[in-house]
């Protein structure tokens, strides 16, 4: 029983999963004393997951956490008995730490297993550092592993090996079960004046919030060894350049950041302009369309990635290589291509921030993220920034339809990759997605598709400009600043508009059809509507062709938001049959922000402002049910 | 039929009468001193009777009365006079036939026990002269089946050893095995697919998932349908309301009748009688545990051997005895299904599966337990079970739904499938939906109940009968005329119904391949159902179990102490007596054998007595004693044991003399092993540091 007579709000299973019961008492205490040694993996609405993982107990341990410390926070929030033996491997995984360091190979060492703890910087990427394990043991298990032959050569003392490889030999270890200790300093980079504004250049005040100032702080720590690299997780809209930009203020030296696209690099420039005191000259855009570089230069992976032949090098990595950079910030670190994870593996010299809002990768290469750029150091459940007003309230709605007649038997006769592009594109879609959008006539709205010829088609019927990846990034450009701007309200986009666009005004999604299950992109388009808009509740549609394929893709494309607490209400979508007098307009009005939401049955209407009625003819009936 | 504990006084006096003379009047001498010629037999057994009767004697005989003998004296009782043989298996394990015989001889010599001849067979039984003395031991079963002593006085842990099955686990095995797997070989042979028993491994480690299916096979509460499981909704009704310990105890009995016939052919139903026998005795065995109380496996064998034996000879007719389980199989059964878990090498109850609470305990838990959620959605789609949900709230949410995870909490989730599985056997998408409402306290997501009610609407769209029969809503029907399904379809029976070639496999693989992802597969279980009697329970109510805490063995008020400080006093007045009497050194030295053999209880028995020297045992340099040992084993064919070095190493061997051989000036004794195995074994008799011999039974037995 915790303190206040109510149950305790943790449960520890025997697989080192903690599940934080977010309504008992006590569950705010818990889960602050658990994050030292956790893993934020969801975080759902009633029942929260931590995971206790070899990682997260290293990085426990080199914050003076003892296996003894662990057990202790466990056994005072615990609502049950903590499972027996569980405590066992603790003792074992975090005594792994600190038997490997990696520090500068001195001239003279003084003593085999003494590693200095404040070695000098080294200078270039092939100076040599040295490897050191506690015990003979521990030298022989590395000395023995084949993944580690090219790069460690055994020296009296330990290994030698570049520090160009530096990167590559921790992540190998930890794939071995051995952390290390990094003690070798980071590189400093050239000096840069660089300071936040109180008011932007646009006139308008400008504060950094105290969690964009913890995250940048967690990861710049006090600059000792083990700090100055990390990754930060904000949900999209939450301010992720604005973390940046505190970092770059902090270190205060030359900054090379890497974006997902062209217009995302426009952007960042455009925030450095207004928020901080850099001038035009100290930015440059390293793109395909210009390649200058100054003390911050931003460029694009696909550049950075662009090679003249499959097997040519890769002409641009020199960026990474030749600049005295101090710092290299990975925008939406959750794209990082592969030829990107080697050369920053030479990098581990460098400082590195990692932002994403969606660490989620189909590839499964979250561990090589968290490896080579940093650990995560700062992760806030979406749903405490919305409910703080830092992010907008998304209200998520599943629209289900039925295929229309025609399609049915060659869906039934389809194979299953066919049978999805055959729901997706789902012709009355359309129908339900203009319903939709004239039923929010005061919305910003995106309407996001898969499929060129569906987006076209809708694109025409409603007279909304279109853009793809064949789109000139002029022409992006100018569209997404006439929607931000007010000038049009509503714009069809491609997956070009997945990441990285920043579309403050935009308060409506409507997703027509994406690709299969993936959790990042349902996310991420999310992320497109959740800049704060005063009272103003944002919405996202996704129509999805009942009874097909399409359901279980969507059920997989919305477990990420599922964990981070988001629920879809499913209404259905009969288009054609006559709606009941109750509620003329079909789809229900959506609730004010801050109301509980409603359940649009025909029978009920909603206790909420009327809205306008639609533009075309409200010829669509829809039931169902939100929670 | 259990024999009574005491004969007549007469009885057990008429058996002292068949003993050959010598025996006889040496047994007299022994307990009334030198008596007088000409012998009277009749007068002398009226004396010995009056002997025995006297109190001072009773409390003497009584005081030195130790734990062996209480030990061998209710197990005699429990046997029911009990041939040798029974005695000797009852103790395998715990005494050696050799100390066993010798614990024996020394009860006959002390008066305690007796032998009589019937049916062909010696028997050993209680002197009934002696029953207000020997009455409490031979009631004290507990001194039988004792636990263990806790090492530090603190209760055992449970679960130190073993992963013991408890009521989420045992609900959560439901969606296990009714999750429309494939759980059994595709061969035939009807074993469980190696896979499935792996993939359940990692979600119950510590569980014996084979045991726990063919228990619930043999139940009936599942049934094997064709490759994969499926309940009977009767029965698996009547096993979720049964009474906690009950259910426990019915599982056991379950496992233990397939365990017993594991490996055979089973064309039949396991009958009712049966089933209710070995939970019978189950339920007796964890009855006569005390709960906290660890019992080392020998005890709880023992103790279930006599159980099964009473079931056998007061069984119904119905049920040949070599049907009701082995013991030792009951017991494994016992430990799977969740009522006993393994610490420290021995048993104890398991406080989940037997204890109940008190009547204000429950009234006050269920209270406070309505008010707190039994599970949590952690998504919309799965839930988190809290341990303190009942067993049938967690079975009910089984049925409808996966499992995931098990460990402190389990976590449940429910997909189209396990919907439609829970759709076919009868469940309806409102029931899982208030179901989960009033488990999480009104805390379901909305979006589970719209699913729900759109996978119970196309599971009825789309049905399955037989494998073979499929049956089309209106707006589905088109689906029989094109693609994979028509293909299939042999004969339009019906409007919208369709007979189909291939098999159950075939034709789902042809629907899911259409797009179909729910079929409707109503399960044929109402004639099953009726199988067993619509009259009779499924499960006949067990006689309530003993929970109280207290020691099953009760505490008597017994006439007479056995006091072992007390025995010691007594013993030091005879020796003491024996040091101020005239007698030989020979006589002296068996009169205080005899005095440490508990024989001697009255100061007369060292008076006037005739004694004859019969020396047991010599050591090491005693070459002539140990001679004149082996001398007297070999004529009468005595046991002997013989300990002596070898190659620096103590030795010690139990058998019958052979032969003793002279070579090169030594003398060898040849001893055949009693073990009956190895052959015979030559030891040098100066190499013995100890000969006994092992004395007779006056029975001759």
């Amino acid at each position: 029983m915790d303190q206040s007579g109510g149950p305790k709000p943790l449960i520890v299973q025997s697989d080192k999963t903690l599940l934080l019961d977010v309504h008992a008492p006590g569950a705010e205490a818990a889960r602050a004393a658990i994050l030292p040694f956790a893993e934020l993996e969801k975080s759902p609405e009633h029942i929260h997951t931590y995971r206790i993982t070899p990682l997260s107990l290293w990085n426990a341990a080199s914050a003076g956490f003892s296996p003894g410390d662990v057990v202790s926070v466990l056994a005072a929030h615990s609502r049950y008995e903590v499972p027996s033996g569980i405590a066992e491997g603790f003792a074992d995984t975090m005594s792994r730490y600190g038997k490997i360091r990696i520090g500068p190979a001195p001239q003279t060492r003084a003593g085999k297993k003494a590693a200095p703890k404040t070695p000098p910087a080294p200078e270039s990427a092939n100076e040599e550092l040295l490897l050191t394990a506690e015990t003979e043991a521990i030298e022989k298990e590395i000395a023995a592993a084949k993944s580690l032959s090219d790069y460690l050569k055994p020296v009296e003392g330990g290994f030698s090996l570049k520090l160009m490889h530096r990167g590559t030999v921790k992540r190998e270890l930890i794939k071995l079960g051995w952390p290390v200790e990094d003690l070798a300093p980071l590189r400093e980079g050239s000096a840069l004046e660089i300071k936040l504004r109180e008011t932007c250049a646009s006139g308008k005040p400008f504060t950094v919030r105290d969690y964009q100032n913890e995250a940048a702080r967690s990861v710049v720590g006090e600059g000792g060894p083990g700090s100055g690299f990390g990754v930060i997780v904000l949900p999209c809209g939450s301010g992720k350049t604005i973390v940046g930009m505190t970092v770059m203020a902090l270190l205060k030296t030359n900054t090379l950041i890497l974006s997902a696209n062209v217009a995302a690099v426009h952007q960042w420039i455009d925030e450095i302009l207004d928020k901080t005191t850099l001038a035009r000259e100290d930015i440059a855009e390293y793109t395909g369309g210009a390649k200058s570089v100054a003390p911050v230069t931003i460029a694009t992976y696909q550049i950075l990635t662009w090679r003249p032949g499959k097997e040519a090098d890769f002409p641009h990595f020199s960026l990474l290589r030749a600049w005295p950079w101090g710092l290299i910030i990975y925008d939406e670190v959750h794209l990082l291509p592969a030829p990107v994870f080697r050369v920053t593996a030479e990098l581990q010299a460098v400082r590195r921030l990692g932002l994403t809002a969606t660490l989620v990768r189909e590839d499964g290469a979250e561990d090589a993220v968290f490896s080579l750029v940093g650990p995560k150091r700062y992760d806030v459940p979406w749903k405490d920034l919305e409910r703080q007003g830092w992010i907008a309230e998304a209200i998520c709605v599943e629209v289900r339809l039925d295929l229309p007649e025609k399609s049915k038997i060659p869906y039934a006769v389809a194979g299953k990759r066919e049978k999805y592009r055959i729901a997706a594109e789902n012709s009355l879609k359309e129908e339900a997605a203009l319903e939709l959008i004239q039923n929010h006539h005061d919305d910003h709205i995106l309407v996001i598709g898969q499929y060129i010829a569906q987006l076209e088609s809708i694109a025409a019927r409603l007279g909304a400009p279109l853009i793809t990846g064949k789109t000139p990034n002029p022409e992006r450009e100018r569209i997404y600043n006439a929607f931000r701007s007010g000038e049009i309200r509503l714009i069809v986009v491609s997956k070009v508009a997945n990441f990285a666009i920043d579309l403050p005004d935009a308060s409506m999604a409507v997703e027509i059809s994406g690709s299969f299950g993936s959790r990042q992109e349902e996310a991420q388009r999310l992320g497109r509507i959740l800049r704060p808009k005063g009272a103003r509740n944002s919405w996202f549609y996704t129509i999805v062709s009942r009874l097909t394929v399409e359901e279980d893709f969507a059920a997989n494309r919305q477990k990420f938001l599922a964990e981070q607490g988001y629920r879809y209400s499913i209404q259905f979508w009969e288009g054609g049959a006559p709606p009941p007098a109750s509620n003329p307009a079909g789809f229900p009005p959506p609730p004010q922000r801050g109301s509980a939401p409603q359940r649009p049955a025909f029978t009920e209407k909603p206790a909420l402002p009327e809205r306008p009625r639609p533009l075309l003819r409200p010829a669509a009936r829809l039931k169902g049910a939100s929670s | 039929m259990k024999r009574p504990l005491f004969r007549p006084i007469e009885f057990w006096l008429s058996s002292l009468t068949t003993l050959p003379d010598t025996s006889f009047f040496e047994l007299m001498r022994s307990a009334l001193g030198n008596i007088k010629t000409p012998f009277n037999k009749q007068k002398l057994l009226e004396d010995l009777s009056v002997f025995f009767s006297r109190p001072e004697i009773q409390e003497t005989v009584a005081a030195f009365i130790d734990g062996d003998d209480r030990r061998i004296i209710a197990a005699i009782a429990l046997l029911g006079e009990p041939v040798p043989g029974e005695l000797e298996s009852f103790f395998s394990g715990e005494y050696s036939c050799a100390e066993l015989h010798s614990l024996l001889i020394n009860l006959e010599e002390r008066f305690i026990v007796y032998r009589f001849r019937e049916d062909g067979a010696g028997h050993i039984a209680l002197n009934p002269r002696l029953e207000a003395v020997l009455a409490p031991a031979a009631e004290d079963q507990s001194q039988l089946f004792s636990p263990l002593a806790a090492p530090d006085g603190k209760p055992p842990d449970e679960a130190r050893e073993t992963t013991a099955l408890n009521g989420r686990l045992l609900a959560s095995l439901f969606a296990f095995f009714l999750s429309g797997e494939v759980f059994f070989k595709t061969d035939g042979t009807g074993g469980f697919r190696k896979k499935m028993l792996d993939d359940g491994a990692k979600l119950f480690p510590g569980l014996d998932l084979e045991v726990l299916a063919g228990g619930l096979l043999e139940l009936g509460v599942l049934i094997q349908d064709g490759e994969r499981l499926r309940s009977n909704r009767k029965k698996l009704a009547a096993f979720r309301d049964l009474e906690n310990a009950e259910r426990y105890v019915y599982l056991a009995a379950g496992a233990a009748v397939f365990l017993q016939n594991r490996g055979q052919n089973r064309e039949n139903y396991t009958s009712r009688s049966l089933l209710k026998t070995a939970a019978g005795l189950i339920h007796s065995l964890a009855s006569f545990m005390e709960a906290g109380k660890l019992y080392p496996g020998p005890v709880l064998v023992k103790r279930a051997e006599i159980l099964r034996r009473e079931t056998a000879s007061a069984g119904s007719s119905w049920i040949f005895s070599g049907e009701i389980p082995r013991t030792p199989l009951l017991i494994i059964a016992m430990e799977q299904a969740g009522l006993l878990v393994k610490s420290a090498g021995a048993y104890l109850l398991a406080e989940a599966a037997w204890k109940k609470p008190g009547k204000n305990e429950t009234a006050g838990k269920e209270k406070e337990s309505a008010a707190k959620p039994k599970i949590a959605f952690d998504s919309p789609f799965s839930f988190v079970l809290y341990p303190e949900i009942p067993f049938a709230g967690a079975l009910d949410a089984a049925l409808f739904s996966r499992i995931e995870e098990t460990g402190t909490a389990l976590r449940f989730s429910i997909s189209r499938e396990s919907a439609a599985r829970a759709f076919n056997q009868g469940c309806t998408a409102d029931h899982i939906w208030k179901l989960l409402e009033r488990l999480s306290l009104g805390r379901a997501d909305g979006a589970l109940k719209l699913n729900l009610e759109d996978w119970e609407q196309r599971c009825h769209e789309v049905a399955l009968f037989e494998g073979t029969v499929l049956c089309l809503s209106g707006t589905q029907a088109w689906l029989a005329e094109n693609g994979p399904i028509a293909a299939l379809v042999k004969q339009a029976i019906a409007p919208g119904i369709f007979l189909l070639h291939g098999d159950r496999e075939k034709v789902a693989a042809a629907l899911r391949e259409a797009g179909v992802g729910i079929i409707s597969e109503p399960s044929g279980e109402a004639a099953e159902d009726g199988a067993d009697g619509e009259n009779l329970s499924v499960f006949p109510a067990l006689s309530p179990h003993n929970d109280s805490g207290e020691s099953p063995s009760g505490e008597e008020h017994a006439p007479y102490a056995y006091d072992a400080d007390k025995a010691e006093q007594i013993k030091e007045k005879f020796r003491a007596a024996l040091a101020g009497m005239k007698v030989s050194p020979q006589e002296k030295e068996e009169l205080l054998a005899r005095i440490k053999r508990r024989m001697i209880i009255s100061d007369s028995q060292l008076r006037d007595i005739s004694i004859r020297y019969e020396k047991l045992e010599a050591r090491a340099l005693d070459f002539l004693g140990k001679t004149a040992i082996a001398k007297q084993a070999l004529e009468q064919g005595s046991l002997i044991e013989v300990n002596w070095l070898l190659n620096g190493e103590k030795s010690k061997i139990l058998g019958t003399p052979e032969n003793l051989e002279k070579k090169g000036g030594e003398t060898i004794l040849v001893i055949k092993p009693a073990d009956g195995h190895s052959g015979p074994v030559k030891i040098p008799l100066g190499k013995i540091s100890l000969l006994r011999r092992i004395k007779q039974s006056i029975f001759g037995e």
